[in-house]
């Protein structure tokens, strides 16, 4: 079941020079208990793109497009399909329907008939219609910026997404012990007294692997593995069904990343959650990810399965990427490194943005934006050529 | 292609922090960091050595001291057979001009104010390299160009603001290049970089390398960067080079169990990939705190008997095994747990018989010996005599101005190599002689060398009078004969400070009196202590122990004594103490020692720090194991 439906995202920050494109029309989605690693070179817009999601973006951040559908029920997001095909979002028609159906609504409930099927239909129906599943409905402004402090979205974040932030060095409070930062948490969300509250962060440390006496601790008195792992705890504390991991085990020791890794593999499996990495590492999301998304210059360039992505790679950005990047097994080859460098997103170049280091390009690729092309079952390369491409892409890899 | 020729040594290298405590602890012993412990390595002209560990392992600490940024507190770097301590004066920027780093960030490491040309330009100003400023500039584009950065006009205006990270860094190794150095130490250089710009930044270095054939020192905690650049690789845990090999030895056959538990934490751009994962326990210890024997031992998975145990470690088996519970037959038994390096005192309770807690632990010993090498390692288990010590005053060591002039002949010949074709003093100094309190440097070639081999010998006093050798003030007077061609040390009578003479002493009692491992001796005493100009030695067992081993120490020591070697010269007082108060039911337990392991060769160069290679073969754990149980 689906989770979380990101369509067509764009985040844009305002400079003084004009607008930097970080997020340039976006669209994926992760089923429950599923992984899903987003990768790309710093600046691709990955990390802007979760925060979008959580809804924390820095004061010059404005939502300029898209929609984030959260939790929402099957039924609503065929019927939201189906009118997407027919109606237009302002349309005319659109506002005609809306009102068709409030009124048969009306009537049902008159007729005592409110809990029917029917009615009950009706009703995802005009779910369907007015988007009411998109978090960014819910706390977008007029000029695109997000409402932080919106209650509905406070409703959710934390409770039903979490975050573990980038660098867990810096994201605890220096002058609070680790544990009162997570009885924090709990006791804002949920109403329970500070000492069940405890128990609850003691459980949290023990789940984790940490000593639970460490509870009484103050950051700079842990290793930077256990504040990721104390950090881990506290996306878990309320039992979030979705995790965004922003760059998880940057800042740590392969031995400690490892662990990490196989930490979070472990709860997740376990409490079923779905969860969402970002890295510049792409044997990272190697290791954890069901699903994989390429980023570059704000667009995803390909996604897909891991191994489809790994294996069957379709898109010469994705080619570029995994030739660049050293390996331990197997004979030493030599990297082939992308020419060029990643491109200034306040203008970003026309059509594809990879086609000024793109060997492939041609001039159709400076002029269109290429379309999502599926090359197998739930494996789609943003390329105008990808299906050209594919068998010798996937010869070569 | 290149000949090979060793650039670089690294001998012993060791660099000691001191750890700055708060105002209260005035007057503690100082704690230091032991950030690089002990490391050796050769640097070959045309060979890539890649140095990976994790953070705080010291790698970088060795790229800084092999550069000079810092001294090291102990051992030596030759550069082309020349120790760089030593070097001074002009010497030293013909040397910085030798050695030239790449560091990590070219976002900081390049000067925002300076144009692309500038900064290339500043070093060749510098070294006074070039006829002329055309001579420089063609110099600069030349280096530019090498780096990847052509056309060089394009960039020889830029400010770095104006150029990428990829670009930024190619211009550090333009600069670094520049000078023609011999040997490169980069830092980190491409883990600030993007993995598109990487490849090019890795390639480039390779492709300069194969051109000039200058050795790289790589330093890296990225190990497959380290495996696709270097041709050796050695790896650091906490302070010292643990396992040294041909790269793809120690990739596809790591025999260290740090570097194999490494290896298979690396994740693997492939998801395909079987993970094999090693675990190893724990974390890495402090380096202000680092265990006794191997300094992995406390988190290897096949640590044996002989790694070196010491009481931390048992105080944690017991916790782990739950020895340690009220309801427990030891933990019911004792107050408190001190462990001390090779000893740990229990503490009995009021009304125990210690002797009943000697034998529980004995029990303990001999039915897990098997089983845990840790209980393997446990060498005697005996009552304490907490009030009881013997006590040594050591006084100001006289020095006879001859013993110093062999002790400077020792040191001379064991860390001047100038009978090596590539060291500097080569052909300078012919050879050296010990006559009396006299050392005589025979001189050769050109009278002029007499003047080079005088002002060495005052910079080599001075360094290591400075170092850790004070008494070396005693050798002063430096003579020069132009006729005979000789430099002449005269030493004279000297004094070494009484805590130096402590620690002699102790050494003394410790590595030679009870160094016969067949006298019941060496199971008596405690790790023998220093306190300033005093030694404690404390005693285990029953109170005749304390009478017997009282007598061997007063027959060694006293003056006059059996060892009839200067240490007994040096001792002004033995007395058998008493303390005041100090008795208390105390059990002991103590450990084998072991020295850390060093580098055993396996064959083919592939070097590894670990007892299961002593010998050059692999032992497996069972072998350590039965070994140890017989």
């Amino acid at each position: 079941m689906v989770l979380l439906e990101v369509q067509d995202l764009k985040v844009h920050f305002e400079i003084q020079d004009g607008w930097v494109k970080a997020v340039d029309g976006v669209s994926f989605s992760i089923d429950s208990g599923e992984t899903m690693g987003l990768v790309g070179e710093s600046g691709c817009g990955k990390t802007t793109a979760a925060y979008a999601i959580t809804q924390l973006l820095p004061p010059n951040g404005r939502i300029k497009g898209g929609r984030i559908f959260f939790k929402e029920p099957a039924r609503v997001a065929q019927f939201r399909k189906e009118y997407d095909e027919k109606l237009k979002t302002t349309s005319k028609a659109r506002k005609g329907e809306i009102s068709r159906v409030k009124r048969k609504l009306s009537e049902l409930n008159q007729a005592g008939r409110g809990s029917s099927q029917e009615a009950e239909e009706l009703r995802d129906r005009l779910a369907a219609l007015t988007y009411s599943f998109d978090l960014l409905g819910l706390s977008t402004r007029k000029d695109g910026s997000l409402d932080d402090y919106n209650e509905d979205i406070r409703r959710i974040r934390w409770t039903q997404i979490s975050m573990i932030f980038q660098g867990a060095m810096n994201a605890f409070n220096p002058v609070f012990k680790v544990g009162d930062q997570i009885v924090e948490a709990i006791t804002l969300h949920e109403s329970v007294d500070e000492n069940a509250a405890r128990e609850r962060a003691k459980k949290l440390f023990e789940f984790v692997g940490i000593a639970p006496d460490r509870i009484d601790n103050y950051p700079h008195e842990f290793s930077g593995g256990m504040k990721q792992r104390a950090m881990i705890a506290l996306a878990l504390a309320l039992n979030p069904s979705f995790i965004i991991a922003d760059e998880p085990t940057t800042a740590l020791d392969v031995v400690t990343q490892d662990r990490i890794l196989a930490e979070i593999k472990r709860l997740q499996e376990k409490l079923e959650m779905a969860m969402m990495i970002i890295t510049h590492d792409v044997s990272v999301v190697a290791e954890v990810s069901d699903k994989i998304g390429v980023m570059y210059a704000g667009v995803i360039m390909e996604i897909g399965q891991t191994s489809q992505v790994f294996k069957n790679t379709a898109h010469p950005y994705t080619a570029g990427l995994l030739g660049s990047f050293p390996s331990i097994k197997g004979e030493k080859r030599r990297l082939i490194s992308i020419p060029g460098f990643p491109p200034d997103l306040v203008s970003p170049p026309a059509g594809c943005p990879f086609h000024p280091r793109c060997q492939y390009a041609q001039k159709r690729c400076e002029e269109e934006r290429p379309e999502g092309v599926s090359v197998e079952p739930g494996h789609v390369s943003y390329c105008h050529f990808a299906k050209q491409l594919w068998e010798k892409l996937r010869r070569n890899g | 292609m290149f000949d090979g020729a060793t650039i670089v040594k690294v001998r012993n290298l060791k660099k000691h922090f001191e750890l700055r405590k708060g105002f209260l602890s005035f007057g503690k012993d100082v704690a230091y960091v032991k950030a690089v412990d002990g490391v050796d390595f050769d640097m070959r002209s045309g060979e890539i050595l890649g140095l990976v560990g994790e953070s705080g392992c010291g790698k970088t600490t060795v790229g800084r001291l092999l550069t000079r940024l810092e001294d090291p507190t102990d051992g030596f770097v030759f550069f082309l057979g020349r120790d760089i301590a030593l070097i001074e004066g002009q010497d030293v920027k013909v040397f910085r001009r030798n050695i030239q780093m790449v560091f990590q960030d070219p976002y900081e490491s390049l000067n925002p104010r300076t144009t692309v040309t500038q900064t290339i330009m500043e070093p060749l100003l510098n070294h006074n390299i070039g006829e002329s400023q055309e001579d420089r500039m063609e110099m600069v584009v030349h280096a530019l160009e090498d780096a990847g950065l052509a056309p060089a006009k394009e960039y020889l205006n830029r400010f770095p603001h104006e150029l990428s990270g990829g670009q930024r860094q190619r211009v550090s190794i333009a600069r670094a290049l520049a000078v023609k150095p011999r040997v490169i130490v980069a830092d980190e250089p491409v883990s600030m970089l993007d993995v598109s710009i990487r490849a090019g930044v890795l390639n480039l270095m390779l492709d300069l390398r194969d051109k000039y054939g200058i050795p790289y020192l790589f330093i890296t905690h990225d190990i497959a960067v380290a495996r696709y650049i270097s041709d050796k690789l050695a790896v650091m845990y906490l302070g010292r080079v643990v396992e040294m090999a041909a790269t793809d030895d120690v990739i596809f056959e790591p025999k260290h169990p740090y570097t194999q538990a490494l290896l298979s934490a690396v994740p693997v751009p492939d998801p395909d990939a079987k993970h094999g994962r090693i675990n190893i326990k724990g974390e890495v210890p402090s380096a202000a705190d680092i265990p006794l024997g191997c300094r992995f031992r406390p988190r290897c998975p096949k640590a044996f008997r002989e790694c070196g145990w010491e009481a931390m470690d048992l105080v944690d088996w017991l916790k782990e095994n739950d020895h340690l519970t009220e309801d427990a037959a030891l933990g019911g038994a004792i107050s408190s747990l001190h462990p001390d390096g090779l000893v740990l005192r229990l503490d009995i309770k009021e009304g125990v018989d210690p002797a009943a807690v000697v034998s529980t632990i004995e029990d303990m010993v001999a039915k897990g010996r098997k089983d845990h090498p840790i209980l393997d390692a446990v060498d005697s288990v005996d009552s304490l005599l907490t009030d009881r010590l013997i006590e040594i005053r050591s006084k100001p060591a006289h020095i006879s101005s001859e013993d110093l002039a062999n002790e400077l002949f020792t040191l001379l010949e064991s860390t001047v190599a100038y009978k090596e074709l590539d060291h500097p003093m080569h052909g300078i100094i012919a050879g050296v002689r010990l006559n009396g309190d006299r050392l005589t440097l025979s001189v050769g070639g050109d009278p002029s060398n007499i003047k080079l081999a005088e002002s060495f010998m005052v910079d080599y006093i001075r360094h290591h009078k400075r170092k850790n050798r004070p008494e070396l003030k005693g050798a002063r007077r430096i003579i020069t004969n132009e006729k005979e061609m000789t430099v002449n040390v005269l030493c004279s009578d000297s004094k070494e400070p009484s805590a130096k003479t402590a620690e002699d002493i102790a050494e003394y009692i410790e590595n030679r009196l009870l160094a016969d491992s067949s006298s019941d001796l060496t199971r008596l005493v405690l790790p023998v202590e220093t306190k300033r100009r005093k030694v404690n030695v404390r005693i285990m067992g029953p109170e005749s122990n304390w009478s017997a081993l009282s007598d061997i120490v007063r027959k060694h020591l006293a003056i006059g004594g059996e060892s009839g070697e200067s240490i007994s010269q040096r001792v002004s007082r033995i007395s058998l103490k008493t303390v005041k108060g100090g008795r208390k039911n105390v059990v002991a337990v103590k450990f084998t020692s072991a020295e850390e392991p060093p580098l055993f060769d396996v064959g083919g160069g592939h070097q590894v720090a670990c007892y299961l290679y002593k010998g050059g073969g692999a032992r497996t754990v069972q072998d350590t194991r039965s070994a140890g149980a017989t």
